[in-house]
């Protein structure tokens, strides 16, 4: 039997509420150098780091959300306040109506944290033990953690894995039992901290596939980062971008792009090889193959002007990708610095 | 509820088992740290005992084999290493999954202790059949002492559970000072606690300062009760100690696990 | 040497990272020194002698133990240790493409300053009970001394050696380090106390013996020469076994990480 989680959520507006969250530290620091490191025996300088600023948003029930921003933008830090392992410095989270930091047991029932780059599975036994373990901690009735460990073992083809100890396994392994684990007590939101990372392009595909699969069976909320933007084109209709902390875009991919990054991508060869550099910027020339970028508003006419005035025998219009367009933000970022 | 309890403590011990199981080799390497201590000051006791040519405050070359041999499993049982096992979850990055775990981080790491006791009693049993086929001990047994000494055993357990329980609250949060806490501990530990040696041995002003300290009633008064050297006055009086000081650490255990929780989600892990 | 006088101010720019540690380590040290003279003292108050040591006699095999610990603890322990991590991580391939003799590399790379402190406390304790011991050391007695002290301490070395080359076989070698200095902690007290096995054994499965309870007793003219000569000679024997080992692990066994 199936209990569908959309139920349970249903008197929420949103799964997840954040209203100005923020978070400071206060940061030794120090030079480099035998003379630093003595005059640091006397006293010592503070930096008071504000790793979240004011970021405000609210996710709906069963809505998959990309967070992005480059390291240390401040998304580790408000996914671990929003799973109340942080308390927030100023503002408010509120996590499926409850108060994060008071990490409820009803609360964290309901919840799972996954971080690519720590376990969380027992490393020297088979991770069938560590799930039986799962089982009774959340306390799970038998009959469903039946069912959801065959749903695991099937989606996730887990079968020759479970009796090994985990610590044989590769990483692209070791990363589908962490992800069964911590998903058998069939949480209703699930806080992903980079869950790729280190994976192969297969064992990435897989993942998201699963991933998705979970969000449309039980209408799971999931709140993503990832540096891998397969990741987020694939999963999150939605995206949040954070940069030193701020918010600097929450909404579409499309409307990411249409933002920062206003462009189409016109691919394009012509015999002969002809200077485009008067239709738009020449991105790569491979051969007779040239790539251009060209405004999105002018792309129409761009493109009568070359059918017009060149031998054309092959062209493709695209959106730039989204790689394309988070690296663009990157390198704005990086100018305005400079310029500041 | 207390089902539920039971189940619970059933899962802690059991994956904590497995883990043991696998870890076999390390589990056996640890426990010679926990034999040597006591085995060392045996000798260096008996030596002493015998170049005096008398008993020492009491305890015969035979009462002091008794003596350290019970240590060694008295110590066995009521043993905590929360600081250290707090210290692997911070550096392995796993302290963040143990907090989320819908059931307190107290039960998880009580039931770790069980269950490696458990594991282990039987090596620490053998060996203290081996040591008592060397060093020649005396038993002088009562047994209503023998009986009160359960009870004595399970306070003190609980008791030093408590103790430890609030150091390593406060060191997982002042991680470069753990060492420095540590062999502070050690050393009270030691001096204080019948580790050394039984209480009576120990000069004047060390008495005092044992009698003051919630350490004595950890160690050396389940012992000497085991060894039928505890007056019935003394041992009642000794109960309400080993009450009293457990009633008082978990009161501070409370107050300090409230205030590290605070400071923890204040910095981050 | 200008080797090692670049790891040891490198040593000194990590410890003095954390402003605490320094004072920690002060604090540490001292509380190691306050237990074991109150160990001795609390023994010392219910006897004048123990295995025929009085307590200045003890008090030179407590120099010795700080010294030795304080040199195990600087230079070779943390070294070793990290030869062992970097057996585990693959990264021994970096100490292996540097142009330096790797043993030493190995066993010498990593200085933990501070530890400079349990030396000098060592040094101040032996001296000390030497005074008080009024003891006239001939000659003979201080070469005897020296050997032993000298020999001891290559014993020790080539144990540890030894023990970070095994890491190249098992891999999870931690815990043996533990029992280490567990054992280590029982050299505090001469070896002819305890029971034949353990005195056996920290003679020969972990040399503590030899590095500390013989060289007392060498300052303290209870020693023969065939002891002495004997300990040397084992000396040369595990020095060599041991750097035959590391070559023969390092350059015929280790295959880096992914082995």
């Amino acid at each position: 039997m199936i209990r569908s989680i959309k139920g349970t959520a249903r008197g929420i507006k949103s799964a997840l509420h954040l209203q100005d969250l923020s978070k400071t530290y206060k940061v030794h620091q120090r030079k480099f150098g035998v003379r630093a490191a003595l005059k640091s025996l006397v006293y010592r300088d503070y930096k008071v780091i504000q790793a979240v600023q004011d970021v405000t948003f609210d996710v709906a029930p069963g809505e998959v959300v990309g967070f992005l921003g480059p390291n240390g933008a401040g998304k580790t830090t408000t996914i671990k306040m929003l799973s109340g392992l942080l308390y927030p410095s100023h503002g408010e989270a509120r996590v499926l109506d409850y108060d994060p930091w008071r990490r409820q047991r009803e609360f964290l029932k309901r919840i799972t944290l996954i971080m690519g780059r720590r376990n969380q599975l027992v490393w020297d036994v088979p991770a069938i033990d560590s799930f039986e373990f799962f089982r009774i901690i959340y306390g799970i009735p038998q009959a469903d953690y039946k069912s959801m460990l065959d749903e695991m073992v099937a989606l996730l083809d887990l079968e020759p894995l479970l009796y090994k100890p985990v610590r044989n396994l590769s990483l692209g392994e070791r990363m589908k039992c962490e992800l069964a684990g911590a998903l058998l007590h069939r949480p209703e939101v699930l806080f992903l901290d980079e869950p790729t990372i280190g994976l192969d392009v297969l064992a990435q595909y897989r993942f998201r596939r699963f991933l998705g699969e979970y969000n449309r069976r039980y209408g799971a909320t999931i709140l993503l980062t990832s540096h891998y933007m397969g990741d987020v084109e694939e999963l999150c209709h939605r995206v949040v971008f954070i940069d030193q902390g701020r918010m600097l875009f929450d909404g579409s991919i499309v409307a990411l792009a249409e933002r920062f990054l206003p462009y189409k991508t016109l691919q394009l060869r012509t015999r002969g090889g002809a200077d485009l550099s008067a239709y738009g910027e020449v991105i790569s020339r491979v051969g007779d193959m040239i790539t251009l970028r060209v405004p999105k508003k002018d792309t129409l006419q761009v493109l009568a002007r070359l059918v017009a005035e060149l031998p054309i025998e092959d062209l493709n219009v695209s959106d730039p990708p989204i790689t394309e367009v988070v690296k663009h933000i990157y390198t704005l970022k990086e100018a305005a610095l400079a310029i500041a | 509820m207390m089902f539920r309890l039971f189940e619970l403590f059933r899962g802690y011990f059991r994956i904590n088992m497995v883990r043991f199981l696998a870890y076999r080799v390390e589990t056996v390497i640890w426990l010679v740290g926990m034999i040597l201590p006591p085995v060392v000051f045996l000798s260096v006791w008996q030596s002493a005992a015998q170049q005096a040519g008398r008993s020492l405050a009491g305890f015969s070359r035979g009462d002091i084999a008794t003596y350290f041999i019970a240590v060694m499993l008295v110590n066995h049982v009521t043993q905590a290493w929360a600081v250290f096992l707090w210290e692997s979850y911070v550096r392995e990055g796993y302290l963040s999954y143990v907090i989320l775990r819908p059931n307190p981080v107290m039960f998880q790491d009580f039931a770790e202790n069980v269950a490696f006791k458990v594991a282990t009693l039987p090596v620490m049993l053998l060996t203290a059949v081996g040591l008592a086929a060397t060093f020649a001990p005396t038993l002088h047994w009562k047994p209503w002492a023998v009986v009160a000494f359960i009870p004595a055993l399970l306070l003190a357990f609980a008791l030093r559970f408590t103790v430890d329980w609030i150091t390593a609250t406060w060191a997982a949060l002042n991680m470069t000072k753990v060492d420095a806490v540590n062999v502070l501990f050690f050393f009270i530990l030691l001096m204080t606690s019948g580790q050394m040696a039984p209480l009576p041995l120990l000069p004047r002003g060390i008495q005092m300062v044992a009698n003051a300290l919630p350490f004595r009633w950890m160690l050396d008064f389940p012992v000497r009760l085991l060894m039928g050297r505890v007056g019935t006055e003394e041992a009642l009086i000794g109960f309400a100690a080993q009450a009293g000081w457990l009633v008082a650490m978990t009161g501070i255990g409370f107050v300090a696990w409230r205030s590290g929780m605070r400071k923890f989600t204040a910095v981050g892990l | 040497m200008d080797l090692l006088l670049l790891f040891f101010k490198l040593g000194f720019v990590t410890e003095a990272e954390y402003r605490m540690n320094f004072y920690l380590h002060v604090f540490e040290t001292s509380v190691k020194f306050i237990t074991g003279i109150s160990v001795l003292w609390v023994v010392f108050s219910q006897t004048k002698s123990i295995g025929g040591w009085s307590w200045d006699e003890l008090m030179v095999v407590l120099g010795l133990w700080f010294i030795t610990s304080g040199l195990i603890n600087m230079v070779i322990a943390p070294s070793i240790k990290q030869f062992m991590t970097d057996v585990w991580k693959g990264t021994l391939d970096y100490v292996l493409t540097k142009p330096e003799n790797h043993q030493f590399m190995a066993s010498a790379r990593k200085v933990a300053i501070f530890q400079v402190i349990d030396l000098l406390i060592g040094i101040s304790v032996l001296s000390t009970a030497l005074v008080r011991l009024g003891a006239v050391i001939g000659v003979e007695q201080a070469i005897m001394f020296s050997l032993a002290l000298f020999s001891g301490g290559v014993i020790l070395y080539s144990f540890w050696v030894s023990l970070g080359t095994l890491a190249i076989w098992a891999v999870k070698l931690e815990n043996l380090v533990l029992v280490f200095f567990a054992m280590f902690e029982a050299g505090r007290w001469p070896a002819g106390l305890y029971p034949f096995w353990l005195r056996y054994s920290l003679t020969f499965l972990v040399p503590v013996g030899l590095a500390i309870t013989v060289p007392s007793e060498a300052l303290l003219g209870r020693l023969h020469w065939s002891t002495v000569l004997l300990s040397s000679a084992w000396a040369v024997v595990t020095f060599f076994a041991s750097a035959w080992f590391f070559n023969f692990g390092v350059r015929k066994r280790y295959m880096g990480a992914s082995a």
